[in-house]
Formats: C-alpha cells, structure tokens, sequence
C-alpha cells in the first residue's frame, strides 16, 4: 500500500526533511512512528500529495502522488487529519463538514447525506447546527475525525491525532480507528508514541532524524534486537522501538 | 447555491469576513466624504478618477485583511487540510481572499456611488472612463494578491498591518510622482485637475498589465507545485517586462490623452467656436461671450476666428483660439473671463517670476475687460489711468497693448 524508494524531501538548500527513505507496508492500519523533528509529517505531506518529493519514488495505494492526474485521484480518495486543526470556533458543525465537503469536492447533490452520515458515524448528528466554541474538546476531537468521513475516503490520513488526549478519549479515538479499519478503510497513523502502534497498526515505519530505521509487522518491530520479554500488549513493541532509537543513536554517535 | 458559493457566503458573513467589510465600507466613505467635489470638466473621467484616488486608503486595507485571513488559515491548519485536498492549500483560501476581495470592492462602489452622486455630469458614461473601473479592480486584485503572499510566509502577526502601511505610503507617495514612478502608480492626483482629461487607453492597459503581472508573480509564492508556479511566474515576467517597455514609450500630453471628437458641437458663424459634444449645452454663453469679445478687441490686436476647446483642433492647451469653458451655463462673468482667456492667453508659455511682467500681463486684462464690458470692472484706484489709456484712438491703443505684451514676457 505504501511504497518508498530513495524518498526524499528537502525543504531548503541545508534542510532535509526526509533523507533516503525506503519502505513498503501495507495492512490495514500502518502506523508511522517517530520522536519529533523525524520527519513523520514530512512524510505524511507527501502521502498527501500536499507536498512532491524532491527526489525518489513513492506509491500509495498504486498511485504516485508525484504525477499530475495521480494525485489528483490520491487527493479524491484521501481523508486526513493534520497535527494542529483549529476550527474556527464561530464556525457550526454543518459549515464546517460543508466546507470539507467542498474541499473534497463532494457533490453538491449528495453532501447533505455524506456529511449526516459522518455525523452519524460519529455521533454527532444532534450538534449540526452547534457553534464550534460551544463543543467540549472530545466533542471537537469526534468532529475532527468526523470531517475525514465527508467524501467516504478509501484512505484515512491522521498526523499525530491523539495528542493532548486524556486516557478515556484516547481509547475511544482509537476505537473509531478500528471502526474504520473494520469498514475496509486503510489508516495511516503517525504518532511518537509506541503503544498507540500497539493498539491499532498492523505494520509500523519507524522514522528518526529524517532517515528509515525500519519498516515491517508491528510483531517484528518487538522483536528487534531480541525476544521480548513479555510477549503480549504494548510493552514489547515499545522495548524494540527503545532498541531501535538506541541503536540508531549509537550508529549516529 | 453550490458548495463554493455557500463557502464564500459563509466567509462573507463570517465575524472576520463582516469586520472586513466594516473596515472596507468606512475607508471609503471617510475618504469619498472628506474630499471635496471633484471639479469635474467635461467627461466622467474626473468622477472615475476621484474614485480611483479613494484606493489609496482602500487597497492597503485589503491587502492587510487578507494577509491576516491567510494567516488565520495556515495557523489553525485548515492550510495544511487543504493542502491534502483536490483543491488544494490555494483554492481552500480562496472564499477567503474571495470574501475580503469583493468587500473592497463593495468599498470601491462606495467611493464611485460619493462621486458619481457630487458630480455635475449626467448622461452614461463613455467607454474610456470606464477603464479606470477595471485598473481600480486589478488594483484592489493586487493588494489581495500581495496580502495573500506576505500571509503565506510571514507568521509574526505585526505583518498584516506593516503591508498595509507599506502599501499606503508606497502608493501615496507614488500618486505624487513624475515620469517612470507617477506612470507605474495606478493612482494619478493631478488627473482630477484637466478638465479635459479621459485616461489614455494605451496608458491605462499597459498599467493593468503590470498590475496583473504583479499579482501573479505574487501569487507564486502561495502556489504549490513546481510547474505552475514555474509557468505562473515566467508567464507574468513576460507580460510585466512587455507593460513596462509600452509604459516606457507612452508618456501623452494631456491634449494628447483624448481623441478629437469626429463631429465637435459648433456655433456662430463670423467668429465659430467648437466644443466637445457633452458640452453642448454650454456653446450658446460661450459663442455669446467670445463674439463680444472678439468684435470688440479686433481693432486692437490680432483675434481669431475659430476657438476650440483643447485637443479638438490644436495638440496643445493654451494659446490663441484655445477656448476652456467654465463647467456650469449659469455664470456669465466667468464666460467673459473664459472668453478673455483664448484671445488674450498669457504671451509666454510660463509666467515670468518678475512682479512688473505680471503687472503688465495685468494691465492687460484689466483694459480688455474694460473695452469689453465697459468701464465698471476697473479697479476704484486705477481708474484715472485706464481712462487716459482709453480715451486714446485705435493705433494708441493697439501700440499700448503691444507695448504691454512684450512687457509681460521681458
């Protein structure tokens, strides 16, 4: 689903935001894994054709995001969260998703439904005509994830969703991942932390200082540099990322 | 309503979208209110210019709103949301811009309805005036376009209004400039002052092209993707370099700027004069006054027998035969004058700085008016004086003129 190939992005003559990445996962639900600064949005700027590379190969889902008709076909298909949303609080819930919808380039004979249905899916169809400032932040949390569903994406892009979550709207942001991977809809996770990577990926490309550290199954990635030691939850997974980063760190030294 | 026009209606009534307007909609009326009525000649352009004159203030408010707008966008990520959307980071700020731009419009409506309300012109305008709507428009399509690029980049949030100033004070100062910077400044004061001035059409389309140019090369900065902008830019450094050579080689006199009219509004037939069609209304004082006055001075010095007003026989603005009429038919005293003018023009193209040059220039009048209209216009104090000069014959009197004249060149 996700293919990379000598990828590269740099965003000035000395600043490279990606170095040489090289990867392909694929599963339903792939998290993209690494502390700040390593280059994780870069990468999902490019998975979102909001960005070219400046050199190498990428694929998503078949198709290059470099190329013109491609990528606009990438964009159609595409649901994403960025790191920072901030609705404008004056906005209400239906303005906002309308918006989204044009965006998307939603049909104007079909939006009114699409953008029910992501309330639905998401438990908001009582707050349509709610000011956003009047929303608690969960609420805000479930219409940021319900803006993703306006266009019916086939692709769920979300940047660092989770952070600034409590453990309760942790855990349910989560499950609306797995809702949507149970929909047949293929999730894209960047986040620093290991145990969201536990929760929901399948396969995990863990990134540090713009470089590819290691692509594969979340099972390997707790099986880098040895067995686990307590093979169930998050914890493994967590101890062979640790490794990683070490391991890298050491090389860099 | 489709979803775009729904986004920009949105944007429009947004908190942000009607303080915009607020502001837009009240620099244009203190600026249309505290000029005073354009001396409006004889066509619209006066009345498009005045409009035009009202940018300086509104420009700059639209460029720091949408600098602002676009700030708000990126800082809140809808940018970034966008930016991963089929229309992209630029067209998901575009009911944005779009809001902010048609609100300085809205302002720009303002200022034409003040002076299209204070002007003394009726009848629809003809179409070179209407030029100036469409260089107002690029204008104001530059500052959102400026406004747009200082918001991509610039994150501190003392840029919006530093643009606006910059913009102020750069347009400002160039609406009081000569040659090149009073040509490149699509804001030209001292147009409202000829009366007889319509924009010159080379002129005016070499401007809004680089107006054009400029706020396409501005809008490479937002624009993502390397070939459009690639595109964009060499596009609009073709078209700048190609307005800026036209504005380089058009440099018209102001008679120049307006074409002859194919059939002049005429009257009289011993002395004739000829007046722009829309004027008129105002050939039966003039033809009035100048025959009067011709007959009357016709012993005395050479008087011509044909005035017309500036650019309908003659490429030049002042001399013998170039008649200006007074704006309004009401005031006879000023048809005397205006009259006056075209048989006796200052004998020198500038007026000497010498105070006995003007005097004699003076004198001149006073005995013109004198033998015009008779003795009731000469000053109390120079009376006796002119009674002598009068009371000599023709060659007395034509050799004092003459002698007078020379003077007021010496």
């Amino acid at each position: 689903m996700l293919a990379a190939s000598h990828l590269a992005y740099r965003y000035g003559p000395r600043r490279w935001g990606l170095l040489d990445g090289h990867f392909s996962v694929g599963g339903p639900v792939v998290g993209v894994l690494g502390p700040t600064g390593a280059g994780k949005s870069t990468l999902l700027a490019l998975l979102t054709a909001a960005r070219t590379a400046t050199s190498g190969t990428l694929l998503v889902s078949g198709l290059d995001p470099g190329e013109r008709r491609q990528r606009r076909q990438l964009r159609s298909r595409l649901g994403f969260v960025p790191q920072s949303l901030s609705i404008h609080p004056r906005q209400t819930v239906g303005e906002f998703l309308a918006y989204v919808g044009w965006l998307r380039r939603v049909p104007a004979a079909g939006l009114g439904q699409a953008i029910a249905d992501s309330l639905l899916a998401t438990d908001l169809t009582e707050l349509r005509d709610r000011p956003v400032r009047s929303l608690p932040a969960g609420t805000r949390h479930r219409l940021v994830l319900a803006q993703v569903l306006v266009n019916r994406p086939s692709l769920v892009v979300l940047d660092e969703p989770l952070v600034g979550l409590g453990p309760e709207q942790r855990a349910q942001f989560l499950a609306r991942v797995a809702a949507m991977r149970d929909d047949g809809t293929t999730v894209v996770l960047a986040t620093p932390l290991a145990a969201d990577v536990a929760a929901v990926c399948t396969e995990v490309v863990v990134l540090a200082g713009g470089r590819t550290l290691f692509s594969g199954t979340t099972a390997a990635l707790a099986g880098v540099g040895g067995p686990a030691a307590h093979p169930a939850g998050p914890a493994p997974v967590l101890a062979g990322y640790h490794r990683l980063l070490a391991g890298a760190g050491a090389v860099a030294g | 309503m489709s979803p775009g026009l729904r986004a920009l209606r949105a944007e429009l009534t947004s908190r942000a979208g009607l303080l915009v307007g607020l502001l837009s909609v009240t620099v244009a009326l203190t600026t249309g209110l505290m000029r005073m009525p354009p001396p409006t000649g004889p066509s619209w352009s006066a009345t498009f210019n005045e409009a035009l004159l009202g940018l300086v203030g509104l420009a700059p408010v639209c460029a720091g709103a949408v600098a602002w707008l676009v700030q708000d966008y990126q800082r809140r990520g809808i940018a970034a949301l966008a930016g991963s959307s089929p229309r992209g980071a630029v067209g998901g700020a575009l009911p944005r811009v779009g809001a902010a731009l048609l609100w300085a419009l809205a302002g720009y409506l303002v200022l034409l309805l003040i002076s299209a309300v204070r002007t003394t012109h009726r009848g629809l305008p003809d179409w070179p005036p209407l030029l100036l709507v469409l260089l107002a428009t690029a204008f104001l399509a530059v500052g959102a376009a400026l406004g747009w690029a200082v918001g991509a980049v610039a994150t501190v949030r003392a840029a919006p209004p530093l643009l606006g100033v910059a913009l102020f004070v750069g347009v400002y100062a160039g609406s009081y400039g000569d040659d090149w910077v009073g040509r490149l400044t699509p804001v030209d004061r001292m147009a409202v002052y000829r009366s007889f001035l319509q924009p010159h059409v080379r002129l005016v389309l070499a401007q809004v092209a680089v107006l054009a140019a400029v706020a396409a090369l501005a809008l490479c900065v937002p624009l993502a993707g390397g070939l459009a902008r690639r595109w964009t830019g060499l596009s609009a450094a073709v078209v700048l370099t190609g307005a800026v050579l036209v504005l380089s080689k058009t440099d018209p006199d102001p008679t120049e700027i307006r074409a002859a009219p194919r059939q002049p509004a005429c009257a009289g037939s011993g002395v004739v004069v000829c007046l722009r069609p829309e004027n008129a209304d105002l050939l039966a004082p003039s033809s009035m006054a100048l025959s009067a006055a011709a007959a009357a001075l016709a012993p005395y010095l050479p008087v011509p027998m044909r005035f017309s007003e500036p650019g309908i026989d003659r490429r030049v603005d002042h001399g013998p035969g170039v008649y200006v009429p007074p704006p309004e038919p009401g005031d006879p005293l000023a048809f005397e004058a205006a009259a006056l003018a075209a048989i006796l023009p200052p004998p020198c193209p500038r007026r000497v700085a010498d105070a006995s040059a003007t005097m004699a220039y003076g004198d001149v009048l006073i005995w013109a008016d004198a033998t015009v209209n008779g003795p009731a216009g000469i000053p109390a104090y120079e009376r006796q004086r002119f009674a002598r000069i009068l009371a000599q014959n023709v060659p007395g009197q034509r050799e004092w003129v003459q002698r007078h004249l020379t003077a007021a060149c010496s």
